[in-house]
């Protein structure tokens, strides 16, 4: 087996997307799905509905009202938001433990890609973009790929921070040039293996080199500017910190000025407690 | 005790038992200022350059802000008896993503910030690691003045 392929087969370690998280997403490409019909997936799952109730009934939802079952939630929430808490349930155990070949420590990664995803929604709806739980979902769990290649970071972390550092090289480049493949890569052909949208596994495996994407829409775009943004104001960001390239023609097709992501910092700093209390409750602490 | 200083978030503090720490400085700025004669020390996490964008929010949370946060940092650790002739300065943070070179660098622009602001002061800065494209996080003991820094996938030093 080579180094790539014993790496790639690691994907087997991850905990798959549940088959609930599945159905919706399916589901919700459908446009005649109704809330119901999302409900009923929902309910045969016990244990997701009980974190879908609890993160419902967070102060970061609103909660003012006490939700009790899944079709009040749908109801409350709209089906976007419903789907985006699903995801971030469904999500957790992979993200939350720590990737000390990344020097995060436990909870960190998640933090980040909470974070991510909570901007790249605002992103979308912002730019009335089409598919906000495809960009949300995207967001959450592009770093995926992490999970897997921390380990072989640690092992050859000293010759991936001289390529950074003293090659100029970014931290996707230098992980590739060195381990054969990097997390961008290995978080899309995990998707691909549990049958996720072709939409979604092109934006992750793009996120950080959107320019090598053919993918018109601006999903991309919006994900890889909440990543900017999320590496900008710094939460869960680890030893490869902020060393990946900065494309400004993506930039430029959101339409966006520098003053516009200032104002998006702004409010992320205001709804920090929210989301902080979002992290921890989706992570089941 | 360690105190921790948020994202856009300030402390002051006389307590020599107190640590202040701040986590995670990305594209933002930390500034720790101590005066080694009475103890004070202080500690910045500022996100953005400027208020004017929310003046409203500003007024609210100065931290946020350079423009706002640096005056209210040195203003804070005056009321505690520190003295401008005596304090320690030292900056970090302000990193940027590969290739950013336009208005939406926020390191650099943070930092562009507290230059100006510092000049117009004459206050000195007596250490600074900002720049490059590295995560980082600050501490401050207040019994003894040390100051730690530690990058992101390297060991924790003293500065």
């Amino acid at each position: 087996m080579t180094d790539v392929t014993r790496i790639i087969s690691q994907i087997d370690t991850l905990k798959p997307v549940s088959h609930v998280a599945t159905r919706l997403m399916q589901l919700i490409e459908n446009p005649d799905t109704s809330g119901a019909d999302l409900a009923a997936v929902i309910q045969y799952d016990a244990s997701m509905t009980a974190n879908v109730l609890r993160l419902c009934n967070s102060v970061a939802m609103g909660g003012v009202r006490k939700v009790t079952d899944v079709k009040q939630a749908v109801n409350l929430l709209g089906i976007e938001k419903l789907i985006s808490l699903v995801i971030l349930a469904d999500n957790a155990p992979n993200f939350r433990s720590g990737q000390s070949g990344y020097d995060l420590g436990y909870g960190e990664l998640w933090r980040y890609s909470v974070s991510a995803a909570i901007i790249a929604r605002e992103l979308a709806e912002e730019k009335d973009a089409k598919d906000v739980s495809l960009v949300f979902t995207s967001a959450l769990i592009k770093d995926l790929g992490k999970v897997i290649l921390h380990t072989y970071i640690s092992e050859a972390f000293d010759e991936i921070k001289s390529q950074v550092f003293g090659a100029q090289k970014s931290f996707l480049e230098a992980e590739k040039q060195v381990l054969g493949i990097d997390h961008a890569e290995l978080g899309a052909l995990a998707m691909e293996k549990w049958g996720f949208d072709p939409k979604l596994v092109d934006i992750i495996r793009h996120h950080h080199n959107p320019l090598e994407s053919d993918n018109p829409g601006l999903a991309l775009p919006i994900v890889y500017m909440a990543d900017c943004i999320c590496m900008m104001i710094g939460q869960g960001v680890g030893a490869d910190g902020l060393a990946y390239r900065y494309y400004k023609e993506t930039v430029d097709r959101l339409n966006m000025t520098a003053l516009d992501m200032q104002r998006i910092i702004v409010r992320f700093r205001e709804k920090y407690g929210q989301i902080e209390e979002m992290i921890q409750l989706s992570a089941g602490e | 005790m360690q105190l921790i200083v948020g994202v856009g978030d300030m402390k002051v503090a006389d307590d020599p038992s107190a640590v202040l720490a701040t986590y995670s400085l990305g594209s933002c700025i930390g500034v720790a200022v101590y005066d080694p004669e009475v103890r004070v020390g202080g500690l910045l996490h500022y996100m953005l350059p400027e208020s004017k964008i929310d003046r409203e929010k500003a007024a609210r949370n100065p931290y946020m802000f350079g423009d706002t946060g640096i005056p209210s940092l040195f203003k804070t650790a005056y009321q505690y008896g520190a003295k401008k002739g005596r304090m320690r300065v030292i900056v970090v943070g302000g990193a940027q993503i590969l290739d950013q070179n336009d208005l939406f660098n926020i390191g650099k622009r943070n930092y562009a910030m507290l230059r100006k602001l510092f000049w117009k002061n004459r206050v000195m800065i007596h250490y600074e690691a900002v720049g490059g494209t590295v995560n980082c996080t600050l501490k401050l003991e207040l019994s003894t003045g040390r100051t730690l820094l530690k990058v992101s996938g390297a060991k924790e030093i003293e500065i």
